[in-house]
């Protein structure tokens, strides 16, 4: 079941997709992958708005993979908007960064980012990464109501609280 | 009775009388006496010659004239005896006088303070009076009768010979002498003394001189004052300052040379003269002011103006002017001190100009360095904008190559010749040292601006966490023995990572091919300080390369044998800087190297 959640990976660098999907077939992620090239992008993804209202085709995703610096909105932007959306900001998000950047570190998990990774050069390394990523996230963990259930279940549930 | 026999009497009476007044009875008394004895010897001598005459006449007359004769002669002997005895009498008081006066004039000369020695006419003291006596050291018992020259021995006070003793001049010359100035007298213990004296002659009522006085006092204290009043009139004349002495109504009545110096007038044209003609004219008020000030007994000190000199030209003069009072305390006139300070107004003047232009030359700096300081700022921005756009686009093409290449080479190895496939590998290897390069640039660049906080760091446990992080510094790759307990130091946790990182990662490159590093771990202390040794069994350096191994961007070994980035040391070296500690190396070529940290330790 878990396995059939899509995963939002937001990435401007078309070769880091490629490495990322590469990575992911390796590592027999099955889940398919929706991609978005810049932080707008991801948040109208994850809005609904235009295009992505279709949530049949667009649906919220199981796991946010956020790339810090992309152009027209920043991954931090993004973890910004998430912030203040009431269901939204429970969707587990992956950063993935090019720099163990202190102060990007300190901002990501302070906007609510679940992990901070830096990018591995190495392709192997990166197999390993998303490995531990299908293993943790993917089996392991137990994700919050948004992700799976949408955000009509999730406001319910909010309200329960 | 016969007539002879009553003249006899009276004769006797007379020379009785006379033998008396020969002691006690002056001429005129002797010439009234004799006149009465001429006429009784001249009416007796008539009345002798008459007598026989006379005789045979009646009885009754003989003795009517016998009884007038006998009756005048008492009432003589009575005036007589009164005369005398009121001459007595005035003669005693005489006497009695001259000795009071005698007595006065001894009890004056012992009491009076000036000393007196009278000497008779051949020089020999006759008197002493006890000043005298403690003058000359000599009592008056000793000195009487002796020569005065004896114990009245004086000295010329410049040339110290023997002054002529004034007696023996007054004995020449017969008229009042007064001392040379500057005497000695010398005591007859040998103190000196300046003293002043006169000398007069005594004489006779028929002019004969019968003596010499010699009246004199000592003038230590007036000397020593009038010195005092020299030293200060000489101190006042010779002063820079000008020195003004002015009456009350403000006449100008002393004048020093400072006075002459500072305002141009000579003390002949200055004094009688106004202190107004000091004054300009838009001062004379303030001039008025404090001549009544003073009036009031108050003293002026310090007092800024302004005052004209003879070629009419203003200075700045700083007055202190204080009240004179005569000896009952009234006050009479003032003394005025004035210091030209137009020299010191001028450097005043400059110095305000100059710490004007000072003013205004920190006004110009500041807004240099804040203009400076604003730029540096923005370089600093855009610096940080750079550093993170090295961090993050520049690795991401290296990224690429990197993970392409080792894409083709997993793929398709077989279909590529060995060549090819060497070639690919240094691909990777390329792009591995760039981001390697990449990375150490970026925390060089954060340790230079990270804030750093010293706090105690289990250096042991650090050291042993690192080396569980790393493979390549575990066996059988290498051998690290740790010679423990290392003490904690003063540090910077993720600093002292990053530099004992470094020196191990070196530590294990650095070694001949074939040979597996050792590396031994252990500490020194240095004073307050905890030296803490990394020695390997490496290639060594050599001394030259050793002075800038600390260097940013110095690689000491061949780019092809030993890969590195030039920066490790550097970022040692700068961390720690940032820990207020030192970094050194001791080693020599195929020897091995003795790397040291130096910090404070943890518990001090």
């Amino acid at each position: 079941m878990k396995h059939s959640y899509c995963l939002l990976v937001a990435e401007d660098d078309a070769n880091d997709v490629f490495f990322l999907q590469h990575a992911f077939k390796e590592a027999n992620v099955q889940n398919p992958l929706q991609i978005v090239p810049d932080g707008q992008e991801t948040i109208n993804y994850l809005a609904g708005v235009g295009k992505f209202s279709d949530r049949s085709k667009f649906p919220l995703p199981y796991l946010l993979i956020l790339d810090l610096k992309m152009p027209r909105m920043t991954g931090l932007e993004v973890l910004q908007w998430l912030h203040d959306q009431p269901e939204l900001r429970c969707l587990p998000v992956i950063v993935l960064s090019s720099s163990a950047h202190r102060l990007d570190i300190e901002r990501a998990y302070e906007l609510g980012a679940n992990a901070f990774v830096v990018k591995p050069s190495a392709v192997g390394k990166r197999t390993d990464l998303a490995k531990l990523i299908k293993g943790f996230w993917l089996d392991f963990n137990e994700a919050p109501a948004v992700t799976t259930e949408g955000l009509e279940a999730a406001r319910k549930l909010r309200k329960e609280l | 009775m016969k007539p002879a026999k009553r003249l006899m009497i009276v004769l006797f009476s007379i020379a009785a009388l006379l033998l008396i007044g020969s002691v006690v009875i002056d001429y005129e008394i002797m010439d009234q006496i004799r006149d009465q004895t001429a006429r009784l010897e001249t009416s007796a001598r008539t009345r002798f010659e008459t007598a026989d005459r006379i005789a045979y006449q009646a009885a009754r007359v003989r003795t009517a004239t016998f009884v007038a004769s006998g009756l005048a002669c008492l009432v003589f002997l009575g005036w007589m005896f009164r005369k005398i005895s009121l001459e007595i009498e005035n003669r005693e008081a005489a006497v009695r006088e001259a000795r009071q006066q005698k007595e006065l004039f001894s009890k004056t000369l012992t009491s009076i303070g000036d000393a007196v020695i009278a000497t008779d006419s051949e020089g020999r003291v006759t008197f002493m009076n006890p000043v005298a006596e403690r003058l000359t050291g000599w009592n008056q018992h000793e000195a009487f009768g002796v020569p005065l020259e004896r114990s009245f021995k004086i000295l010329n006070e410049a040339t110290r010979q023997v002054v002529e003793n004034p007696v023996t001049k007054v004995r020449q010359t017969g008229v009042v002498v007064g001392l040379a100035n500057h005497t000695i007298l010398v005591a007859k213990d040998g103190a000196e003394r300046p003293i002043a004296d006169s000398a007069a002659p005594i004489r006779e009522p028929d002019g004969n001189l019968t003596g010499v006085v010699l009246v004199f006092r000592d003038v230590t204290a007036r000397r020593a004052a009038e010195m005092t009043a020299q030293k200060l009139a000489a101190i006042v004349e010779n002063a820079d300052d000008a020195i003004i002495g002015k009456s009350l109504e403000g006449t100008i009545q002393s004048w020093n040379l400072g006075a002459e110096s500072i305002f141009g007038y000579t003390a002949n044209e200055a004094i009688g003269q106004s202190i107004m003609m000091l004054v300009p004219d838009d001062k004379k008020k303030e001039e008025l002011e404090i001549l009544s000030r003073l009036k009031n007994g108050e003293r002026i000190q310090h007092y800024q103006t302004v005052r004209i000199c003879k070629d009419k030209r203003r200075i700045d003069v700083s007055l202190t002017i204080s009240p004179v009072r005569d000896s009952t305390g009234r006050i009479v006139g003032a003394s005025k001190i004035a210091r030209d300070i137009t020299a010191q107004k001028e450097t005043e003047k400059t110095l305000h100009e100059t710490q004007r232009q000072l003013q205004v030359r920190a006004q110009e700096l500041e807004a240099a360095v804040g203009a400076r300081t604003e730029q540096l700022r923005s370089t600093v921005t855009e610096l940080e904008a750079f550093c993170y756009s090295l961090s993050h686009d520049m690795r991401a093409p290296l990224r690429a190559i990197q993970s392409y290449s080792e894409l083709v080479l997993e793929n398709d190895a077989q279909k590529m010749g060995a060549a090819s496939t060497d070639y690919l590998k240094n691909v990777i290897k390329s792009a591995v040292r760039v981001d390697r390069l990449i990375q150490d640039v970026l925390a060089y660049t954060r340790l230079s601006r990270q804030d750093i906080v010293l706090e105690p760091v289990d250096v042991e446990r650090l050291i042993q966490d690192i080396i569980q992080e790393r493979p390549e510094l575990q066996k059988p790759k290498a051998e690290i023995r740790i010679e423990g307990p290392l003490p904690p130091i003063m540090g910077h946790g993720a600093s002292l990572t990053q530099c004992i990182s470094n020196l191990l990662d070196n530590a294990v490159k650095f070694v001949a091919p074939g040979v597996k590093p050792q590396i031994r771990i252990y500490t020194e202390p240095v004073d307050h300080k905890m030296r803490l040794w990394f020695e390997d069994n490496g290639i060594g350096i050599d001394k030259a390369s050793q002075t800038k191994l600390f260097e940013m961007f110095q690689r000491v070994h061949g780019n092809h044998q030993y890969e590195g980035t030039g920066i490790g040391l550097a970022i040692v070296r700068k961390a720690v800087d940032r820990m207020k500690g030192e970094v050194g190396v001791e080693s020599e070529t195929g020897k091995g190297s003795r790397f040291w940290l130096q910090l404070r330790k943890a518990d001090e």
